[in-house]
C-alpha cells in the first residue's frame, strides 16, 4: 500500500469518527438548545440580572453593553428560537465594516478570541 | 514541503496550555479553539516522514492531546513544480508519490 | 492582498480541518447566508431618519438577511438593533396579502378591481356632492418620495385639495419651522461628516443612544478618539445617552426656553460671541419687529441663569456651565428630535438652538452645526422635500406662491386653477374635520393614526363615521380597524424608490423580491385609483418608479434643493447623494451656505460683498436671531395633575410597532409598556417596582406596570409609546404649535395612583 493511500484511508477513517462525534455532540447540543420556561411578559434583562448578575454586569461595561445590543441578539428570543452557544454569523451582520484578517492571528470564530460577554479578548 | 491541517482533540480543561505549546512550535501554526475541546492546526515540515513523526510524537507527548485527525495534506512541492496552479485536497485525486 | 500561494495552502489547510469539526474558520463561511448562493442588494434601512446603509441578501426569491453595508459612510457597515431584523419583517404574519372591503362590519377578500372601483366610485360621489375639500390624503415619512409623489399631485393637482397631509407633521413640522424662520430654507447646512470634527455636542431633546444608535454611535467614537471632546446633555429624563455625558441639564418639562436664552446672555457677557460673525451674517428680531444687537441684549438681561433655574429647576451654575462649554469650545454641534419639535414652542425652541450658533459663528464651518435629527427615513427626501403637507408643493415649494403653483402645475399637465392657493386641514384640523363630517372621506397610507395621533381616541369618532380607505403593509393595525377598505402595501424590498435622509442625503432602494400575496407598491395603486377617478391622461403615463423620479426630479432644478442630478442611474451606483447636486458630474454638496455648495458659487460677487457664508433664503443673505418670549407648556403641572408626563421610545421597538412588534427578539426584549417613575415620588405614593398603577390625566387613564427608576427627575413620568395594548397617546395632549401645528406629544399634566 503506497504512503498516500495509507493517508488517505487513515484520513476517512478519522472524518467517519469525526462525523460521528459531531452527531453526538449536536444530540448534546438540541438537549440544551432549550431555554427553561421563564415567563415571557417580563425581558431577557430583567430576570438576568437577578439569575446571572455577573454576565449583565461584564455586558453591561462593554461596547455592546453601550450600544444596548442585548441578550437576544446573539441568543435568540428564547422561545421562537435559542442559542445557548451564538455562532459568529450573527456577528457578522454587523461587523462588516471592519473585516477580520484570516491571516491574523489564525483564529477566526469571533467568540475563540472575544469573550461573549465582555467582548475583551480571551488570554 | 507538505503542509497538513490537524484537528487536535484535547481535554478540555488543559485545552489553553496545549493550545500555548503548539502556538509556540516553530513548525505548527494555530488556528484555534473550537468546541471548547478542539484545537485546529497546520503543520509545515520538510518531509513527509517527519510530519508523521512529528505528529507522533505530538500524540505521545502530552496526555490531555486525546487525539490527533489529520483533515487535509498538500504535498504538492514533492511532485509538481510550484509554478502550477494545483491544490490538492484528501477528497481529491491525490498525485501519486511513489 | 498579498496572500502568497504557500498562505493559502495553510489556510486551506487549516480550513478543511475545521470543516471536518463543522465550524469554519473564515467567519460566516460555513453559514448558509453567507453562502456564494446568496446575492447581497445595496439598500437602506426602513426604520429611523438616520439612513443607514444595509445589503439585502436574497436567495431564490426570497430575503434570507440583512447586513450593514460597509461601504456606506453614514454606518460603516454596523447596524442598530432594530435594523438586525428587518429581514425578518419582510415575512412577518401580520403582513396583508389581499385587498379587503368592509362588508356588515367584516373584512372580505376581493379583488384588486373590485377595491380600486369601489374607492375610486364613493371618492368622486364624495367630491361630486360635497366638493374637493371633502375628501383628505394621510401620508407618511416612512413612504417613499415617488410614492408621495403620486398623491400630491392626484389630490393637489387632480382632485384639488389641499387636504393633503403626512405625519411628519407629528414629528419634524417645528424643525421645518425652525430652519425656515432662523436660515431661510428648510434642513440642515452641515451633514453627519461634522460629528467626526466636533469638539462639543448639545444634545437636547434627544435621547441619541436609543432613537439614532448609529449616529450615538459615530459621537461615542469621536468622543472616545478625542477625550477633549464634551458633551452637554439638557433632557428631562437620564437616558441611555448619559454613558458619555460630561454635563446633563433636567429641565422640567417643557420650560427649557428660558435655559436657551440664558445660555446666550451668558455667551454674549463672557464675550463667546463672534461680533465679526454677527456683523457680518445675522440680524435680530422679536416677534414683531426688527431689533438691534443692542436691543436684543437687552431683551436678554431677563434670562439671568437665576431666573431660567427658578423656571426650569436646573441649578443656575449647571447653565453656566453649559453656556461655557459651547462658548469654548472651537467647533459645536447641536442635535435634537422630537423633544423639542413636539411642543406648543417647538419652533421657538428651534430658533433658540441655531441663535446660539449664529451668535457664536459656530455654522457653517467643519463641525459646526445645528443640526435636528429625524425621525422617519423619508420625512426629508418625500414629505418635506417631496412637499407632501398641506402649505407645500414638490421641491420647497408653496402653495401660496402663484409662480410656485403655476411651475407646478406646467409639470404635473393640469390647469393651474386646479391647485388651490390656501393651504389645506393640518393633520390635526385634518382628523377634527373628520369628526365634525367635514371630510367624508381619507385615504390613509403606511402610517398609523389611531395610535399615532395625541389624545388618540377623541379622534376615532372620524374614522369610525367617514369612508376610510388604508394602505398598509401590515394587518391589523389600530387604524385599519376603522377601515372601511384595506389595501396591501408592497413593503421594503418588494418595491424600488428612494428615501432622503436626515442629511439630505438621498438613497436608492431596489425592489429585490416580488411583492408578497398581491400587495402592489403603493405609487401604483395611487396612480391606477387616479385613472379609475377620471385622471387617465394626468396618470397612465408613469410606467416605471424612474419614470416618476425623472419628473420629481426636473422640478428640483435650479431650486436649493436641486436633485437633477441624482438620477436613478447614478444613485443605483453609489451610497447616497447629498443635495444640491445639480449636475450628473456634480458630487453632491457637504455644507449649504458656504464655499463648495454650488448655489452660494453661483452668486453675484457683489452680492457676497466677500463674505463666506451667505444665508441665501433670507433678504441679504442674512440669518435671523430670535428673541422669542419663553413660554411653559399648554397644560402646566397643578395641584389635581401634580405630574409631568412626557413620552417617547425604547431602542427596540420603534413607533407603533406594526414592524418591530412582528419580530420575536425584539418583542422578547422589551415586551411590554410600563411607567418610570422616580423612587422619591414612588416611596411617596407607596409605590413598588412591577405594582399596576393607573396613570390618568384629563383627557383619559391607563393601567400600566410601574417601573421605580430614577431615570425621569422626580414630578415627571415617562412612558414609551409603542404598544397598543397600553395606548398612551390615549392621555397625552393634542395642543399644537401655532406656526407648525405639531402637537406636545413630549408634556401634559398627570397623576398616578396605585391600582
Amino acid at each position: 500500500m503506497s504512503k498516500t493511500t495509507k493517508w488517505l484511508l487513515a484520513v476517512a477513517g478519522v472524518l467517519i469518527i469525526i462525523f460521528s462525534l459531531q452527531f453526538n455532540l449536536q444530540a448534546d447540543d438540541e438537549k440544551e438548545e432549550k431555554h427553561p420556561e421563564v415567563d415571557f411578559t417580563q425581558s431577557c434583562m430583567e430576570c438576568h440580572k437577578e439569575v446571572t448578575p455577573d454576565i449583565v454586569r461584564d455586558w453591561e461595561k462593554s461596547k455592546h453593553g453601550v450600544m444596548n445590543f442585548g441578550c437576544y441578539m446573539c441568543h435568540g428570543d428564547g422561545q421562537v428560537e435559542f442559542y445557548r452557544k451564538p455562532s459568529t454569523e450573527t456577528c457578522l451582520s454587523c461587523h462588516t465594516g471592519e473585516p477580520v484578517d484570516a491571516r491574523k492571528g489564525g483564529n477566526l470564530q469571533c467568540f475563540s478570541c472575544h469573550n461573549g460577554h465582555s467582548l475583551k479578548f480571551h488570554q | 514541503m507538505p503542509i497538513a491541517g490537524i484537528v487536535v482533540m484535547t481535554d478540555e480543561r488543559e485545552i489553553q496550555t496545549v493550545y500555548n505549546r503548539l502556538s509556540a512550535h516553530e513548525l505548527i501554526t494555530t488556528y484555534g479553539i473550537h468546541q471548547d475541546n478542539y484545537i485546529v492546526a497546520v503543520i509545515e515540515t520538510d518531509s513527509l516522514r517527519q510530519l508523521e513523526e512529528l505528529i507522533d510524537s505530538l500524540r505521545n507527548s502530552n496526555e490531555a492531546i486525546l487525539g490527533i485527525y489529520p483533515a487535509y495534506i498538500n504535498f504538492e512541492d514533492e511532485v509538481f513544480d510550484n509554478s502550477k496552479p494545483v491544490i490538492e485536497d484528501v477528497q481529491g485525486n491525490s498525485p501519486n508519490t511513489d | 492582498m498579498g496572500l502568497t500561494r504557500r498562505e493559502f495552502i495553510k489556510t486551506s489547510a487549516a480550513a478543511a480541518a475545521a470543516a471536518s469539526l463543522g465550524t469554519s474558520l473564515i467567519p460566516g463561511a460555513a453559514s448558509q447566508l453567507f453562502a456564494d448562493s446568496t446575492k447581497w442588494h445595496k439598500s437602506v434601512c426602513r426604520f429611523c431618519g438616520t439612513g443607514c446603509g444595509v445589503m439585502v441578501g436574497e436567495r431564490d426569491g426570497k430575503v434570507v438577511a440583512v447586513k450593514g453595508d460597509n461601504l456606506n459612510t453614514i454606518n460603516k457597515g454596523h447596524l442598530c438593533v432594530k435594523g438586525f431584523y428587518l429581514h425578518k419583517i419582510v415575512y412577518s404574519d401580520t403582513r396583508l396579502k389581499h385587498p379587503m372591503i368592509k362588508k356588515d362590519g367584516k373584512f372580505q377578500r376581493v379583488s384588486w378591481d373590485e377595491a380600486l372601483n369601489f374607492v375610486a366610485e364613493r371618492f368622486n360621489s364624495i367630491r361630486k356632492q360635497y366638493g374637493p375639500d371633502a375628501l383628505a390624503f394621510y401620508g407618511s415619512g416612512q413612504a417613499e418620495t415617488e410614492e408621495t409623489y403620486m398623491a400630491n399631485k392626484l389630490y393637489k393637482g387632480c382632485i384639488g385639495t389641499n387636504n393633503m397631509e403626512g405625519n411628519p407633521r407629528l414629528c419634524m413640522a417645528s424643525a421645518v419651522g425652525g430652519y425656515l424662520t432662523s436660515l431661510g430654507l428648510d434642513e440642515p447646512v452641515g451633514t453627519y461628516d461634522d460629528i467626526e470634527q466636533a469638539e462639543f455636542f448639545m444634545l437636547i431633546g434627544s435621547n441619541t443612544a436609543e432613537c439614532h444608535p448609529i449616529l450615538f454611535e459615530r459621537i461615542i467614537r469621536r468622543k472616545h478618539q478625542n477625550p477633549n471632546v464634551k458633551i452637554l446633555i439638557i433632557d428631562p429624563r437620564k437616558t441611555p445617552t448619559d454613558q458619555i455625558t460630561d454635563l446633563h441639564l433636567f429641565p422640567k418639562p417643557g420650560y427649557d426656553l428660558a435655559i436657551l436664552h440664558a445660555m446666550a446672555r451668558i455667551i454674549i457677557k463672557e464675550g463667546y460671541a463672534d461680533e465679526q460673525f454677527i456683523k457680518e451674517n445675522v440680524v435680530f428680531k422679536d416677534n414683531k419687529k426688527d431689533l438691534t444687537f443692542e436691543e436684543y441684549k437687552q431683551f436678554l438681561e431677563k434670562y439671568t441663569p437665576e431666573y431660567a433655574a427658578n423656571d426650569s429647576g436646573v441649578p443656575a451654575e449647571d447653565i453656566v456651565a453649559a453656556a461655557r462649554m459651547f462658548g469654548r469650545a472651537k467647533t459645536a454641534m447641536s442635535m435634537w428630535t422630537m423633544g423639542i419639535n413636539q411642543r406648543t414652542r417647538g419652533v421657538w425652541a428651534n430658533n433658540l438652538i441655531t441663535n446660539l450658533h449664529l451668535l457664536t459663528g459656530k455654522i457653517g464651518k467643519p463641525g459646526c452645526d445645528s443640526f435636528s435629527l429625524t425621525g422617519q427615513p423619508n420625512a426629508c427626501g418625500g414629505v418635506r422635500e417631496g412637499g407632501g403637507l398641506c402649505h407645500l408643493l414638490p421641491a420647497h415649494r408653496s402653495v401660496k406662491n402663484p409662480k410656485h403653483r403655476e411651475e407646478v402645475a406646467k409639470v404635473w399637465d393640469v390647469p393651474v386653477s386646479n391647485i388651490q392657493p390656501k393651504p389645506g386641514k393640518h393633520t390635526i384640523a385634518m382628523f377634527e374635520a373628520l369628526n365634525k363630517g367635514e371630510i367624508k372621506g381619507i385615504f390613509i397610507l403606511c402610517t398609523n393614526p389611531a395610535q399615532s395621533l395625541p389624545n388618540a381616541a377623541k379622534y376615532r369618532k372620524g374614522l369610525e363615521e367617514q369612508f376610510v380607505v388604508v394602505s398598509e403593509s401590515f394587518f391589523p393595525t389600530a387604524t385599519t380597524k376603522y377601515a372601511d377598505v384595506v389595501l396591501p402595501a408592497a413593503f421594503w424590498t418588494e418595491k424600488e424608490g428612494v428615501y432622503g435622509c436626515t442629511e439630505r442625503r438621498s438613497q436608492y432602494m431596489p425592489k429585490i423580491v416580488e411583492p408578497l400575496g398581491e400587495a402592489r407598491w403603493d405609487a401604483f395603486i395611487l396612480r391606477d385609483l387616479a385613472i379609475r377617478m377620471g385622471f387617465k391622461k394626468e396618470f397612465e403615463k408613469y410606467k416605471t418608479a424612474e419614470d416618476i423620479w425623472n419628473e420629481y426630479i426636473s422640478l428640483t432644478k435650479g431650486k436649493d434643493m436641486d436633485l437633477s442630478g441624482a438620477t436613478y442611474r447614478r444613485l443605483k451606483k453609489v451610497r447616497g447623494l447629498r443635495w444640491p447636486v445639480p449636475s450628473e458630474d456634480h458630487p453632491g454638496t457637504y455644507k449649504r451656505y458656504v464655499q463648495g455648495d454650488p448655489l452660494f458659487d453661483e452668486l453675484p460677487r457683489e452680492k457676497k460683498k466677500g463674505r463666506w457664508i451667505y444665508f441665501y433664503g433670507k433678504p441679504e443673505g442674512k440669518a435671523v436671531v430670535w428673541a422669542r418670549p419663553d413660554k411653559g407648556p399648554e397644560e402646566p403641572t397643578d395641584e389635581d395633575y401634580p405630574f409631568a408626563l412626557t413620552t417617547g421610545r425604547v431602542l427596540e421597538h420603534w413607533h407603533t410597532a406594526t414592524m418591530t412588534g412582528a419580530v420575536p427578539e425584539l418583542n422578547r426584549a422589551v415586551p411590554k409598556a410600563y411607567v418610570e417613575i422616580h423612587p422619591e415620588d414612588a416611596k411617596r405614593l407607596k409605590i413598588s417596582n412591577k405594582d399596576q398603577v393607573v396613570i390618568e390625566t384629563r383627557r383619559g387613564s391607563l393601567k400600566i406596570e410601574a417601573r421605580v427608576i430614577d431615570r425621569p427627575e422626580p414630578g415627571t413620568l415617562f412612558v414609551p409609546w409603542h404598544w397598543e395594548e397600553w395606548m398612551i397617546n390615549n392621555l397625552t395632549i393634542d395642543a399644537f404649535d401655532p406656526g407648525s401645528k405639531e402637537p406636545e406629544y413630549k408634556v401634559c399634566a398627570a397623576r398616578i395612583k396605585k391600582a
